[in-house]
């Protein structure tokens, strides 16, 4: 059984968390009881201060209140890439809402700033030096919710590094343009995409020109069509709650072929920023896309029942054909959707989709406890991003379904383990695996900006045949990726960075070293051990079968009276223990 | 197994003496027509190109008109290429000529295929090669007209990759859950008592939905099987190496045996975990049993997936099948620009590929068993942008294999004339004059599969006069 079981923590951890805890609660009283009672108490009273008795916390509050290692450790793996037992510890007793209030404030890491200045001060750029960049980001960047949002942005705006693999500043650059913009509005990203060098090499817009009567030739139609089917509107009408509006028991398509005609001569004349339109400045691989009018087709332009003016200047032509696109009802059902998908669940529920929907159309949400995010502007990414993990539905400890949940990308358990234990060195340049596929057998199978086609890793709509899920009808992006061969490549990947016999690089260094510390110290009674990694890597879920193993694999390693024999034996338990919960299917799913 | 071997029912009933019953006698002699025939071995495999094949970049006009015809239009691409030079590879003099024996069927117009393409070129003149002009989605016959005065029903999110793959493989846009290589396994299935399903729907290529059908799932075929790395290196068991208790303990932990979910998702990925270690072993110790092939693959993408299913037919023995169908494919061809970058390379790799899968099949002495047909999104428009083209509807494709009846084109390769009725109104999109079920059926019953069967599987085939286009010796003929 994948049961539900409460936790149990070492006693050793225990202690800790209960007195944390404690505390926690008595300051939350004190400051609410201030707050709430500073009308009827005279504040410069000279009486002796009586301590008021806590105000109970709003119904609000108290759903939101992380107050188990369970909620706490859920709340971490769905805003992060997951945490360790202290990030668990400090995040328990929290409310929700408040530390999302603080991962949207927190300052942002950007990635090209360091490249440039090494690329300008005439140092060599490791073609690879982004995905390094953002591998180390995802794992130990503070700005844990926007690295989340860069790679969920990443999942849906796609570019790919494959074409580019010679081009790290283009895609640093593009990767900071979705830093930039992940908490902001989606209007304004979907802008600055159009403009960056990566997405117009990725979809081929990169010098595209206006069509030219006397040859017959036409406007590349490649981003028109998929700016609007991938990043706005997908193809069909969909209700608010991302389900498709039908007419007459059938899907209403938004565009054809002659929309697409229309759109593709607005996105023609960007090429890279410089004096003249087939060479670039120095810098202009990572500088933002010039236009160049006498490439613009000039001509009368008409999609989705806009027409834009002949003759009207590129960058103005774009910025009419986003700003009406994006009026498109479907903008918020479709991009909602597809984000829920990325951080709570593989088949979110109509209702959901339509609670998030409407925080993206009217860009704000006020959370169960009254706490209120966004600008107010339609397409809020931070509203948006709010509704999504604070939904009443996550915390407000309503059952779970057997629909619910995520699968979670394979590059979300690997970040989850590399957190966990608090890997050191966090090189990914060094790390073959992380860099370059692996072979077919030892492959996580999903690298960060490698997705084969802008149509990501997985589709949104992917739906699994022959499986529980499929027959339900429920959508399952994440298991366009998972079968056998993939199955056993993650398993043998995990093996070797758990056991830290990956290949790297450069021989004398050592990079993503995990720290087994806690592990070892319970290496010798297996049932602890397995208790602590329950609660650390899967919130309480691991089964009983699961449990069973783990114990019964753990005493058939002897551990040796020789101190040295035994701290070996210690690590050998360890990393088995680790090995095992990784690749326990609780491991793959968030609930 | 609980597949219904009637075949083998029939044969038991006439040895306890029924056979004198008229009835079943007739039964006998008509199982052909209602029953998918399940005799001897054969197998299909699809190669796919994802992106879109720019398939009037495969299909080159050989002759002076045609080859000014299609420079006129493409003057962009052509140029990129060269085209004038002498030494272009779309250089009407450097284009290799194929000779079709029904070419009078095309007015003088003659054909061929890149210099990069040699290979098939001789498969081609050989006759173990044939190509289907003009093959893509549709649901009735359909024309210009007809398209654009809504009176034809059309395939819906036409141009679109994921949509039109899923279309390809299922007759229905993405989230369909059934392709019609499942579909024509689960009719051959259901007549045989012996093939292990396991093993009779193949991909060397992720999940894509062409084979999957009720009752049959696709075996996901890694080109160097192998099992889980912990369950044969003893020294990470440290002290316990020795310990087979462990190793069996960890190898039930890897397959989720005994392990159970409330949640469908975790419902999906125990099961995974279970196929990934059994199957896999199995699929492994076959392999590993099997002789190596002689023939020499590229390893080029296409080399090394049409290789590993090769091996695998090998061993068809041991894995226990008698129909096959496999999944390969690559990716590449969404050639929007750079055409000429990426066109000649990947007809390279499409070329030496099916050659040295041709030469495996000879050399297993499989060739009259096994046919190979391509797919692809959709064409791509006649009309450049630059350096490339965009998304199309119709395209040409080619099947292979001793069985096939080569040397020969079946469909139609129009003209270049953009204004003609099997042209869309923007950009010269090809209007298919094959429908893929018409392709497939074609396949279909060669595979084994009866009328009944094949309209099942191919649930628009009743739209079209013609059934079987004719590129394949079909037993019944």
């Amino acid at each position: 059984m994948l049961n539900e079981d409460e936790a149990l923590l070492t006693a050793r951890r225990m202690t800790k968390t209960v007195i944390r805890l404690a505390t926690t609660s008595i300051a939350a009283a004190l400051l609410i009881s201030c707050g709430g009672s500073s009308s009827s108490s005279a504040p410069s009273s000279p009486v002796a201060v009586v301590v008021p008795p806590p105000a109970p916390p709003s119904p609000g509050q108290e759903s939101l209140t992380l107050d188990t290692p369970q909620k706490a450790a859920r709340f971490l793996s769905k805003t992060s890439f997951g945490g360790s037992l202290e990030q668990i510890e400090q995040t328990q007793g929290e409310l929700a809402s408040s530390l999302l209030k603080k991962e949207f404030q927190k300052s942002t890491r950007y990635i090209l700033p360091d490249l440039k200045q090494n690329y300008e001060a005439g140092e060599e750029i490791d073609n690879r030096a982004h995905a390094n960049a953002f591998w180390n980001a995802m794992v130990e960047a503070d700005d844990q919710l926007r690295q989340r949002m860069v790679f969920a942005l990443s999942q849906i705006v796609v570019t790919s590094d494959n074409p580019m693999g010679n081009k790290p500043l283009t895609n640093a650059q593009y990767i900071d343009t979705l830093s930039r913009h992940a908490f902001g509005n989606y209007k304004d990203l979907l802008k600055e995409v159009t403009y960056t060098p990566a997405m117009a090499n990725y979809l081929t817009y990169l010098r595209n020109r206006k069509g030219d009567p006397r040859t017959g030739r036409m406007p590349d139609e490649n981003y028109a069509r998929e700016f609007l089917q991938l990043f706005t509107t997908g193809l069909v009408e969909l209700n608010m709650d991302g389900t498709p509006k039908l007419v007459d028991g059938k899907a209403v398509e938004i565009f054809n072929n002659d929309d697409i005609v229309g759109l593709a001569k607005v996105f023609t004349g960007l090429s890279l920023k410089g004096s003249a339109f087939w060479t670039g400045d120095v810098d202009s691989e990572y500088s933002r896309l010039q236009m160049f009018e006498d490439k613009h087709s000039d001509l009368e332009k008409t999609f989705l029942g806009k027409t834009i003016e002949a003759g009207t200047a590129g960058d103005v032509a774009i910025d009419q054909a986003i700003d009406h696109i994006f009026e498109h009802p479907n903008l918020a059902p479709f991009i909602a959707r597809q984000l829920i998908q990325r951080f709570t669940a593989s088949h979110p529920s109509p209702d959901y989709v339509r609670r998030v929907a409407e925080a993206f159309e009217i860009g704000s949400y006020i959370s169960v406890d009254e706490t209120r995010f966004g600008t107010g502007q339609r397409g809020d990414l931070e509203a948006t991003l709010a509704a999504i993990l604070l939904d009443e539905k996550l915390y407000g400890g309503t059952a779970q379904t057997a629909e619910n949940g995520k699968v979670r990308e394979p590059v979300l358990r690997f970040v989850h383990w590399a957190r966990a234990f608090d890997v050191g060195n966090v090189m990914a340049d060094n790390e073959w695996w992380l860099l370059y596929n692996a072979g077919s057998n030892t492959r996580l199978g999903q690298q960060p900006f490698q997705s084969p086609s802008v149509f990501n890793f997985y589709r949104p709509g992917y739906i699994a045949p022959g499986t529980a899920t499929g027959d339900a009808g429920l959508t399952a992006p994440e298991l366009q990726i998972v079968n056998e061969g993939a199955a056993i490549g993650y398993a043998n990947f995990m093996l070797n960075f758990v056991f830290n016999t990956t290949p790297t690089r450069n021989d004398a260094i050592d990079s993503f070293i995990p720290d087994y510390t806690d592990e070892i110290a319970l290496a010798d009674e297996p049932e602890a051990l397995t208790d602590h990694l329950n609660s650390l890597l899967l919130g309480g879920r691991m089964s009983s079968v699961t449990k069973d193993r783990l114990v019964t694999v753990l005493n058939e390693i002897p551990i040796r009276t020789d101190p040295n024999d035994a701290a070996s034996d210690r690590l050998t338990r360890a990393s088995l223990a680790v090995y095992m919960a990784v690749t326990s299917p609780a491991f793959a799913l968030e609930l | 197994m609980a597949y219904i071997n009637r075949r083998r029912f029939l044969k038991s009933s006439s040895a306890m003496g029924f056979a004198a019953s008229a009835g079943l006698l007739t039964a006998l002699g008509q199982s052909k027509a209602f029953a998918a025939d399940v005799s001897g071995y054969k197998a299909l495999v699809c190669v796919f190109f994802k992106g879109g094949l720019d398939s009037m970049d495969l299909v080159l006009p050989k002759d002076m008109a045609s080859h000014d015809a299609l420079a006129a239009i493409r003057p962009g691409l052509f140029g990129s290429y060269g085209v004038g030079s002498g030494a272009s590879s779309r250089d009407r003099e450097n284009i290799l000529k194929i000779n079709p024996s029904n070419s009078g069927d095309f007015g003088g117009r003659e054909f061929g295929f890149a210099p990069e393409m040699s290979e098939l070129q001789s498969l081609f003149e050989a006759g173990d090669a044939a190509i289907i002009g003009n093959v893509g989605p549709l649901i009735e016959p359909t024309n210009r007209t007809t398209m654009d005065n809504f009176s034809a029903q059309i395939p819906e999110r036409l141009f679109s990759h994921n949509d039109q793959q899923s279309t390809w493989m299922s007759f229905g846009t993405e989230g369909t859950q059934s392709g019609w290589g499942g579909r024509f396994l689960e009719a051959s299935l259901k007549e045989d008592g012996v093939s292990n399903p396991i093993f009779s729907a193949i991909s060397t290529s992720g999940n894509d939905v062409f084979l999957s059908s009720d009752g049959v799932r696709q075996f996901s075929a890694s080109s160097n099987p192998e099992s889980a790395d912990i369950l044969r290196q003893k020294w990470r068991l440290g002290s316990g190496r020795n310990s087979d208790a462990a190793r069996a303990t960890i190898r039930d932990h890897l397959a989720s045996v005994g392990v159970t979910s409330q949640n469908l998702y975790g419902q999906d990925l125990i099961g995974v975990n279970g196929r990934a270690i059994e199957n896999v072993e199995a699929y492994k110790a076959a392999i590993e049993g099997g002789a190596a092939l002689n023939t020499v693959f590229p390893e080029s993408k296409l080399g090394v997936q049409l290789k590993t299913v090769a091996n695998t037919m090998a061993v068809r023995g041991a894995l226990n099948v008698r129909r096959q169908i496999f999944f390969v494919s690559i990716g590449g061809f969404d050639t929007h620009d750079s055409q000429k970058n990426s066109m000649p390379g990947l007809q390279a790799q499409i070329s030496t590929s099916i050659a040295a899968f041709q030469a495996a099949m000879v050399e297993l002495g499989l060739s009259e068993n096994v046919t190979l047909f391509t797919g692809s999104d959709f064409g791509r428009t006649a009309i450049d942008n630059g350096d490339g083209t965009d998304h199309g509807w119709g395209a040409h494709h080619l099947v292979v294999g001793g069985a096939v009846q080569g040397k020969r084109v079946y469909g139609q390769l129009p003209e270049y004339d953009l204004g003609a009725e099997t042209y869309t109104a923007s950009r010269g999109r090809l209007i298919p004059s094959v429908s893929v079920e018409q392709y497939a059926a074609t396949l279909g019953g060669w595979f084994g599969l009866d009328t009944n069967e094949l309209n099942e599987a191919l649930p628009n085939l009743q739209n079209f006069s013609q059934k079987d286009l004719g590129f394949l010796t079909s037993e019944t003929a």
